[in-house]
């Protein structure tokens, strides 16, 4: 009898209880990420640094000569990022893992893949942050000037991608033992699909290359972005349904 | 077909076997090696079911 | 919840002369003997019916096993990736053991591709692996893929969500593999030559395909296939075993217990 009637009023909850709009859940999950991350700025500044180091060991590690300089550049560039990027993600989910609070993000009433894309959107923009920040100081140590019109597209359709398919794999790893070591060997061999791309793009463009050159690359790219996060959308509802 | 070609199919063929047999070597320790494997987890497992049966047997 | 299901109905141990070892199916048998004739044939067509190569020498036998081990590869990680699709539509465990077999006989013909391919660049380009060689560096980013997918498995207890996990790991391993693949094949110069498809180098690595040649390259594949075919059935059967054990065991445990 009890059983009859809570099954009722949980279910006149649910029919009260609108599922948010996709678009306006995701906003809200990458919304709660930045704000705490504005509050503590731990993750972005940690990024930083480590982009900031790796950036100096490389300088010291490679000894660039004029004619390989834009091809070392791109190449740096994305390895940064790359490494970088890992620092982020594995921060994603496992955040909500250790504080418990995946459980009340999975209870809301909204789509799943709203929590895919709300993460998506707050790794994205902690790289992109990075991204930018580190343009300056690749110029300046390796001597070559990385601001060029080009790039910023390269830059977006590259960490979007590494973005996409990262949230992805780290979701996975959040659920796994050891998941800080096991995240990057998951992510890595994923990330060179983007990687070569990302890093041919950038390399033409450094070297000037002809507009076809640069364009079959972009392509490539773009292609990678939309077959990830196609992918991903449809997958995510898999890592966290039980 | 220039003449540098026809002057390289006229020689014989180097004496390459070393590498061959080494390869073949590689392949097939790397073959026996997984069937191997595959067989000690065969017997592991003979081993658990003994055990299994035995205390079946017991009840 | 396993436990409870097993009580109620509990699973038989499994039987030490039908199910294991030494008594294999029928069937199994017949296609593990076949194979085994097949590698028999295989090898004397490698190294006694294909004419030996002008420039290369005896080394360049190398070239069948090396082309058809990679070519069961690849067939080894479709067959996982099929498997790891119809395990997310139906959720039925036995694709999961499918794929994980299938992942781990691919991992181990991969390794024989990447094995003997620097012995044969040694003689052809005079360096084993040469650096960032598009086709080379494909080839160890898919070892790697897999290889990273076992050790998903192995991070994940409890078993459902491990071959959730993993089915979707392969799905998109599967996936950069081929962005990887192709976006090196159509755009980068490679000099490593191309078995299949039009072939854009004309360098040392070129073979003119004779009759024999291609006999032998044929008859290689089927063997490979074949010796894929076997591998992963004793494998599956493993799998299966082990988790029919698994069970018994926990049946065991819970009437103890």
């Amino acid at each position: 009898m009890t059983d009859r009637v809570e099954a009722e009023t949980a279910q006149s909850t649910r029919r009260t209880l609108k599922p948010t709009p996709l678009a306006q859940a995701t906003l809200a999950i990458a919304w709660k990420d930045l704000r705490s991350e504005l509050r503590r700025r731990e993750l972005v500044a940690a990024m930083l640094v480590f982009a900031l180091l790796s950036l100096l060991i490389f300088s010291f590690a490679l000894e660039v000569d004029a004619r390989s300089r834009a091809a070392n550049a791109a190449g740096i560039l994305w390895v940064t990022l790359v490494f970088a990027g890992t620092l982020g993600l594995g921060r994603s989910l496992g955040r909500e893992r250790d504080q418990g609070s995946l459980e009340g993000v999975l209870l809301a009433p909204i789509d799943r893949s709203a929590l895919y894309f709300g993460k998506l959107i707050g790794n994205f923009l902690f790289m992109i942050i990075v991204a930018v920040i580190i343009i300056g100081p690749l110029s300046v140590l390796f001597g070559i000037s990385l601001f060029t019109p080009l790039l910023p597209l390269i830059l977006l359709l590259g960490i979007l991608g590494y973005a996409g398919v990262g949230t992805l794999v780290a979701s996975l790893a959040a659920y796994t033992r050891g998941r800080e070591i096991l995240m990057p060997i998951l992510l890595l061999p994923i990330a060179l699909s983007i990687l070569i791309p990302a890093v041919r793009a950038t390399r033409a463009v450094l070297e000037g290359a002809a507009y076809s050159d640069i364009t079959i690359w972009l392509n490539l790219l773009l292609a990678t972005n939309v077959v990830y996060i196609v992918l991903a959308y449809l997958l995510f509802d898999f890592i966290v349904s039980e | 077909m220039d003449l540098a070609t026809l002057l390289q199919q006229a020689q014989t063929p180097p004496d390459t076997t070393d590498g061959l047999i080494l390869a073949y070597v590689v392949i097939g320790v790397i073959g026996v090696a997984y069937v191997i494997s595959l067989i000690l987890r065969a017997n592991n497992l003979r081993k658990d079911i003994r055990v299994l049966s035995q205390i079946k047997g017991d009840e | 919840m396993a436990t409870q299901a097993s009580l109620d109905n509990p699973p038989q141990v499994p039987s030490q002369t039908s199910s294991t070892g030494r008594g294999f199916p029928t069937g199994l048998a017949v296609l593990t003997g076949f194979t085994g004739v097949m590698l028999l044939a295989a090898s004397y067509m490698v190294f006694v019916y294909a004419p030996m190569e002008r420039t290369l020498g005896n080394v360049q036998r190398i070239f069948y096993f090396h082309v058809a081990s990679a070519w069961a590869g690849a067939l080894a990680f479709l067959v996982a990736l099929v498997a790891g699709i119809v395990f997310l539509i139906n959720g039925k465990m036995q694709w999961d053991r499918v794929g994980k077999s299938s992942v781990e006989v691919g991992l181990m013909l991969l390794t024989i591709t990447l094995t003997s391919g620097p012995i044969w660049g040694q003689y052809a380009w005079g360096n084993p692996w040469p650096a960032w060689d598009p086709k080379l560096t494909s080839a160890a980013v898919t070892w790697l893929s897999y290889a990273a997918y076992l050790m998903l498995r192995q991070g994940i207890d409890d078993p459902r969500r491990r071959a959730r996990f993993a089915a979707i790991y392969v799905i998109i391993a599967f996936t950069s593999v081929i962005f990887t693949y192709v976006g090196v094949r159509f755009v980068e110069q490679t000099i490593h030559p191309h078995v299949v498809g039009p072939s854009a180098s004309t360098g040392e690595g070129d073979f003119g395909v004779s009759a024999r040649i291609g006999q032998t390259l044929g008859f290689s594949l089927l063997t490979f296939t074949a010796v894929y075919a076997t591998l992963l059935a004793h494998r599956l059967r493993l799998e299966n075993l082990s988790e029919r054990i698994k069970q018994v065991k926990s049946a065991v445990l819970a009437r103890q217990g």
